[in-house]
């Protein structure tokens, strides 16, 4: 019998199978559409934010919401070494995830055939909050191999 | 009637007059310069400027800043010459004109071309459902599930599962028809006790959601329904 520790481990094991296998059959079967999930998906991840981690999105503008989501993914969550935050919402938001902490997972999303995180939970949460504040923005998100990270960018579209 | 450019511009005396849908003669002078545009029931059907003909010569009218225009009532042409709508050839018109004046201030042109861009697809899309017998309600939606606009009857619908769900069926689709070798996906019906829904793609990031009652000729509503997204591919 495996020891607690083991056990641990083996239930995070198939956590993240069960989960890289569902990313897997709604890519296979939706593509790109995919991404019609991510925003419900953010939903989730901000309303903890909100409740447990002092998040506010009334009355602050798109990069301050992006800029305090990143503080708490990079100081509550311990998701990324840093997050820098660049642009402005009349074009394009950029943000650039320095050391992200489950970037070994997105490589075995892609290995899957998984082509784009679509379930990469900063970009959710940032493409939620930009929609609840009533903006209409594109996003795309790629592999930074430099910054052992992502670069994830959102631009406006209308 | 008539009026002087620099009171009423090119651009808002075309859409003024497509707005109140008029079947009308616009005729205006630029120096020695002259072109005239056809409207039809609020549609701009046809147009001269000098050897330009047709949406090029709408796109050359859009520039002009000075002159004298009149309007003739109830004149009409046999000839057709455009086919794009009135807010697609202004915005189309919009896109040539900053291009060929280059950027002065690049982050304030693309705030106001984008703002500028949504008025254009929601003022569409309403102009299209109020001209339709079959579609009662419409949706442009990305393929991310981003609803860019919407025109439904029903009251207090969550806008992010409608668009999840929108492009969640756009996708299943055209997979469907990859995998089962239907050639090329062009629509996929859904039906219900209370009516209809239709949804095609406006390109690639982007689909059109119409709505129609339960009691409708099936094959009127799709032919609607694809006269709108050709309409609205070239806005979006």
């Amino acid at each position: 019998m495996a020891i607690e520790e083991q056990k641990k481990l083996n239930q995070l094991r198939l956590t993240s199978l069960a989960l890289t296998s569902l990313a897997s059959a709604v890519w296979e079967t939706l593509g790109d559409s995919s991404f019609s999930f991510s925003g419900i998906m953010g939903n989730e991840i901000l309303r903890i934010m909100e409740k447990e981690m002092g998040l506010e999105i009334a009355g602050n503008s798109p990069k301050e919401v992006m800029m305090e989501i990143s503080r708490i993914f990079v100081d509550e969550f311990g998701y990324a070494s840093d997050i820098q935050v660049d642009g402005d919402e009349d074009a394009t938001i950029t943000l650039k995830v320095h050391n992200c902490a489950n970037r070994h997972f997105s490589d075995k999303l892609l290995e899957a055939g998984v082509e784009k995180p679509f379930i990469c939970p900063i970009m959710t949460s940032c493409q939620a909050g930009l929609r609840r504040m009533g903006f209409k923005m594109r996003e795309e998100i790629e592999k930074w191999h430099e910054g052992g990270g992502s670069i994830i960018k959102f631009e406006r579209i209308l | 009637m008539q009026g002087d450019l620099k009171h009423m511009g090119v651009a808002d005396l075309i859409q003024h007059n497509c707005e109140d849908r008029k079947t009308a003669r616009i005729q205006i002078l630029n120096n020695d310069d002259q072109a005239t545009i056809f409207l039809d029931e609020g549609t701009v059907v046809h147009a001269i400027c000098g050897e330009k003909t047709g949406e090029d010569a709408i796109y050359q009218v859009l520039g002009w800043r000075e002159g004298t225009f009149s309007l003739d009532m109830d004149v009409t042409t046999s000839e057709k010459t455009i086919e794009r709508s009135c807010n697609g050839l202004l915005l189309k018109g919009a896109q040539i004109l900053d291009e060929s004046k280059g950027t002065t201030d690049e982050s304030t042109n693309k705030k106001e071309k984008t703002m500028k861009k949504g008025e254009i697809i929601s003022q569409t899309l309403q102009e299209l459902l109020q001209q339709s017998t079959d579609v009662q309600g419409a949706a442009i939606v990305g393929t991310d599930g981003l609803v860019y606009s919407a025109n439904v009857p029903e009251k207090g619908l969550d806008e992010n599962l409608v668009g999840a769900a929108s492009a969640a069926i756009l996708g299943l689709s055209r997979r469907s028809v990859n995998q089962l070798k239907r050639g090329t996906f062009a629509q996929t019906l859904i039906q219900g006790d209370d009516g209809n829904i239709i949804v095609t793609g406006l390109g690639d990031q982007t689909l059109f959601v119409g709505l129609t009652p339960k009691e409708v000729n099936l094959g009127m509503a799709f032919a609607e329904v694809r006269d709108f997204a050709s309409k609205l591919s070239g806005i979006v």
